[in-house]
């Protein structure tokens, strides 16, 4: 019994790793190809938007049929429940692949699709590693006022997303793991928000507040709403580098099961973000940021830890 | 265009990537510590008599557990200290009485047949060996909480029949281990033994008064925990 289970899992890990150096390295080999290949003088993205300030993907100021590609390497932890007794420790690493059209000048829509790692270890001592899907998004950013068209120094949008139940339920023993733990919530979720970006070179402000509400998903679960704060200023040191500090702040709403609210579920957590955005041609763009927690004001037995993430982002 | 296309080629391997692994679900596991529960069974069947000396005979005798609820050991006398809060809380064990769904607790229905001396495992034959244990979290545990349920008594004292048949004895016992249950990297499998000496079971029995009260409960609650006790072993290699 025990020998099957160690063999079935140096075959599924053998799996597990196989495919992630495969992303691994694909994304490395997509980041050495802007290298390789640097971009001639077509139309570069900051001369269309007549601003050189750097931006990642959703704080941009689009152009018609500007098409962005973003791919990026995360890491978190969180951990839930009573030590020795119902604790589970996560470690994600996870991979997201955004893809941004620009419509129009106002209208920005894109798709994010999540791959996830995870690592779960519980209080019994047993440990699992799961690659799955995450919940992908589709979202639409609708510029409301920009106050020139050409190099605006104020924009002003609307966000309107929908998180889709494509990732996996993650079971245990039978029972379904707690909702904070899973990879997607097993429901549609929409969300709201607005967005504001100030470009004053060489400095920018980019400001998103969204509110998503859930509805009802595995089993009848239902995730609390949550509302997002995140704010980042950059200082564009160099035409081609630029730093970056903020805040990532997070209020969820109480989680809800059948049998009625889940102890550690809901609650306050901010972080404060730390990172760089750098220019390797003039249509590619490689930022990295890490999140250190706070103030930490989760529910019950809930804590979150240092997160990082490294992306690239490309303009076709 | 040949620019353009060097660099889709990575975007489509990263979307192949995970094309693959979402319809591969990855999956690995590592299975954690386990305990595995028993039945240990005292009787001599020659020797058995009640309380009056009554020569006793056992045609049938069984007792259903329902639930084995592990109680973890208490923080020691330095964290104890160290802790302000925690000195006015309980110094042994903390019990934790969360129900059958919690971690620590095995909440399957189990007989155990005190006609039959020696060991057995807990959990139905017909579920294989799937339930006759459980993975509860690591620690160090220092005693057990079991709640028992249904009785079936028939036999004979001093020839005269006795028949007995309890669906609740409303009976929960919090027996503590003489040493310390331990499950941790090191020691990751363990055995927790249900003692039960069914001669000394017996002997604290007055059949006189059970015959006359065969439905009271209350008669045999102190005589099985007095003949009751558990232990803690390290499992034994395998083969």
């Amino acid at each position: 019994m025990r020998l099957g289970s160690s063999l079935a899992f140096s075959g599924a890990s053998l799996l597990a790793l196989a495919s992630f150096a495969l992303a691994s390295f694909a994304l490395a080999s997509f980041v050495l190809a802007s290298f390789v290949f640097p971009a001639r003088a077509r139309a570069c993205p900051t001369c269309s938007v007549g601003d050189p300030t750097l931006t990642t993907m959703g704080a941009e100021a689009p152009y018609k049929n500007r098409v962005r590609l973003s791919l990026a390497a995360s890491t978190r932890g969180d951990r839930l429940g009573r030590p020795q007794f119902d604790e589970i420790r996560l470690r994600e690493q996870r991979f997201d692949l955004t893809a941004a059209w620009s419509a129009t000048e106002r209208l920005v829509l894109s798709f994010n699709l999540p791959l996830s790692h995870r690592h779960f270890a519980y209080a019994d001592l047993s440990r699992e590693n799961i690659v799955t899907l995450g919940d992908a998004e589709l979202r639409a950013r609708v510029i409301l006022f920009r106050d020139r068209r050409f190099s605006p120094r104020h924009l002003l949008s609307m966000i309107a997303g929908l998180e889709m139940p494509t990732a996996p339920r993650i079971d245990r023993y039978g029972e379904r793991l707690p909702l904070e733990v899973q990879p997607g919530t097993g429901s549609w979720d929409p969300t709201l928000g607005l967005g504001y970006d100030l470009f004053r070179n060489p400095y920018s402000l980019h400001i998103i507040a969204t509110l998503k509400i859930s509805t009802p998903g595995f089993e009848g679960s239902l995730a609390g709403p949550s509302g997002r704060l995140l704010a980042t200023f950059q200082w564009q040191a160099h035409q081609r580098f630029g730093l970056r500090a903020g805040v990532d702040t997070r209020l969820d709403g109480i989680t809800r099961e059948s049998y009625g609210e889940v102890a550690n579920s809901g609650g306050f957590i901010a972080f404060t973000a730390l990172g760089f955005v750098a220019s390797m041609t003039s249509k590619a763009l490689l930022h990295a940021f890490v999140y250190i927690p706070t103030l930490n004001f989760l529910r019950g037995e809930h804590d979150e830890g240092v997160a990082a993430s490294l992306g690239f982002t490309y303009d076709i | 265009m040949i620019f353009r296309l060097s660099l889709l080629v990575p975007f489509a391997f990263v979307f192949a990537a995970l094309l693959i692994l979402s319809s591969a679900g990855c999956h690995s596991k590592i299975e954690g510590v386990r305990l595995e529960l028993l039945s240990s069974i005292t009787l001599n069947e020659e020797s058995l008599s009640d309380s009056e000396d009554r020569a006793v005979e056992l045609d049938r005798f069984e007792l259903t557990v329902e639930m084995v609820e592990l109680i973890g050991c208490g923080p020691g006398l330095a964290a104890r200290i160290l802790s302000p809060l925690s000195i006015l809380g309980p110094s042994r064990a903390r019990a934790y009485h969360g129900g059958p769904t919690t971690p620590t607790t095995y909440a399957h229905h189990t007989t155990v047949d005190l006609t039959l001396a020696g060991e057995a495992p807990f959990g139905h034959s017909a579920d294989g060996e799937s339930d006759s244990g459980f993975s509860p979290p690591a620690n160090d545990y220092c005693a057990a909480f079991v709640r028992l349920g249904a009785l079936n008594l028939i036999g004979s004292a001093d020839g005269e029949g006795f028949d007995a048949a309890l669906e609740h004895l409303r009976l929960d016992l919090s027996l503590e281990l003489g040493e310390l249950g331990t499950l941790d990297e090191l020691e990751r499998e363990a055995e927790l033994l249900l003692e039960i000496d069914v001669n000394l079971l017996v002997k604290e029995l007055d059949f006189g008064v059970l015959m006359e009260n065969p439905s009271s409960a209350e008669l045999f609650h102190e005589a099985i925990r007095r003949a009751t006790s558990i232990s803690w072993r390290k499992k034994p290699a395998e083969g």
